[in-house]
């Protein structure tokens, strides 16, 4: 079957900023995310159980450029506030038009 | 008859459960519940405080209702801006670290609020049952006073999803559908429902508190970090805001039940969407100061030592 690369960009960070970073994503372009609970250790400790919820992971599929302005609005707005980590990883894709 | 008091409080269920899971996760057993029984039970129990506030709504008129809201209103202010100057001046906190802690103690915690329900009925004290309308008041107002302190040291910060958080998080929301619900369905159509909202209440609770008491014990570890002031003022803040409470809900003439209730909503500290809304408005607050002061202090104060000094307080006033 025909692919196309695209890019997939795993972000995890803190379940209350969940609704605010899907909205960040958007606005860099993607156009659909998928959200799970997560939990884990990191550099800045053992993610903090708190009463709303552990960490989440949100993956989303998106073009090269769209990618590199999720990663710079994180560096912008997330990384020294939040927990976060996130990273890109190459994916392919059927049916392009979609991501 | 004090003493007869807490031991009479102490030893109900839910707060037994709470201070066993807290000794029993010190100790490092591990008693976590599933975390998938956890949202389920805080949606069960925030959704049964509302049905039950709303029932007793649709039952009151709405010349008794006016006053108790004012009281709350004005309430709402007051206590984040003693525990702001107490944090900032005696404790010598940052402005934002005391505007954040001062979102906690503005706000209300409906486990308190709800073990002293529990209370209240087991002694056969009478309360005025549409005072859950009252929390969700006082926890909006209570945390968007202590934000608006915060404005002046910080930059674009994100005020709009942070007071969303507030209004239409989880907490607010639920309690709020609950609300509606009880009311335009009224006592007796609701009736058939009391099996679940009703008959499991006390059993939740207590689920909930074994959580509750996992997490508290995970927040003690940090109180070194935290300092002796803010512990003593985890202490003091609820005292001095649930005497304001209980003053204000004698001079609008509650009953003693509703005084009690009124010192609590006033007098205990948030520790479910007060975090959220914090974490996003003011991010660089640090979390181990303010879960610690209001879920491992002022939340097992209250729940041992302060519910029945609140009762105490309203039986003196009324």
């Amino acid at each position: 079957m025909n692919t196309v690369p695209r890019q997939l960009v795993t972000i995890i960070s803190e379940s209350v900023v969940e609704q605010k970073l899907i909205a960040d994503i958007k606005s860099c372009g993607a156009k659909g995310y998928s959200v799970g609970h997560v939990h884990g250790e990191g550099v800045t400790g053992k993610h903090s159980l708190d009463l709303n919820g552990p960490s989440i992971r949100l993956e989303t599929i998106v073009t090269e450029t769209v990618a590199q302005a999720i990663l710079e609005m994180l560096s912008a707005k997330y990384f020294n506030k939040y927990a976060t980590i996130a990273w890109i990883t190459p994916a392919q894709v059927t049916r392009p038009e979609r991501f | 008859m004090f003493a007869a008091s807490i031991m009479d409080n102490l030893l109900t269920a839910p707060v037994i459960a709470f201070l066993v899971a807290l000794i029993a996760t010190l100790l490092r057993f591990d008693v976590r519940l599933p975390e998938s029984l956890y949202p389920i039970i805080s949606t069960f129990l925030l959704l049964a405080i509302g049905l039950k506030g709303g029932r007793a709504l649709a039952a009151a008129s709405l010349s008794d209702l006016w006053k108790p809201h004012i009281v709350s209103i004005i309430l709402g202010v007051v206590t984040p801006l003693i525990a702001y100057a107490l944090f900032r001046f005696a404790g010598r906190l940052s402005v934002i670290n005391a505007s954040a802690l001062a979102a906690h103690y503005g706000s209300v915690s409906a486990v308190t609020f709800t073990v002293l329900l529990t209370t209240l009925e087991a002694r056969k004290i009478s309360y005025e049952g549409y005072m859950a309308g009252l929390l969700a008041i006082l926890e909006i107002i209570g945390i968007v006073v202590a934000l608006f302190l915060a404005r002046g040291a910080t930059e674009g910060s994100d005020w709009k999803s942070a007071l969303s958080e507030v209004v239409r998080g989880k907490s607010i929301a639920l309690l709020g559908i609950g609300i509606v619900i009880g009311f335009v369905v009224g006592p007796t159509r609701l009736a058939p429902t009391d099996p679940v909202f009703v008959g499991l209440f006390a059993g939740a609770l207590t689920l909930f508190l074994i959580e509750l008491g996992v997490i508290a014990a995970e927040r003690l570890r940090d109180i070194k970090s935290a300092g002796p002031v803010v512990v003593l003022l985890g202490i003091i803040i609820p005292l001095i805001n649930g005497f304001l409470g209980a003053l204000g809900g004698a001079a609008v003439g509650l009953s003693t039940g509703g005084v009690a209730v009124m010192a609590v909503l006033a007098g205990s500290a948030s520790y479910i969407a007060a975090p959220a809304a914090v974490r996003i408005a003011l991010p660089q607050a640090s979390p181990g100061l303010y879960v610690t002061a209001s879920l491992g202090i002022t939340f097992p104060f209250n729940l041992t030592v302060g519910i029945p000094l609140y009762i105490a307080m309203a039986q003196a006033l009324t």
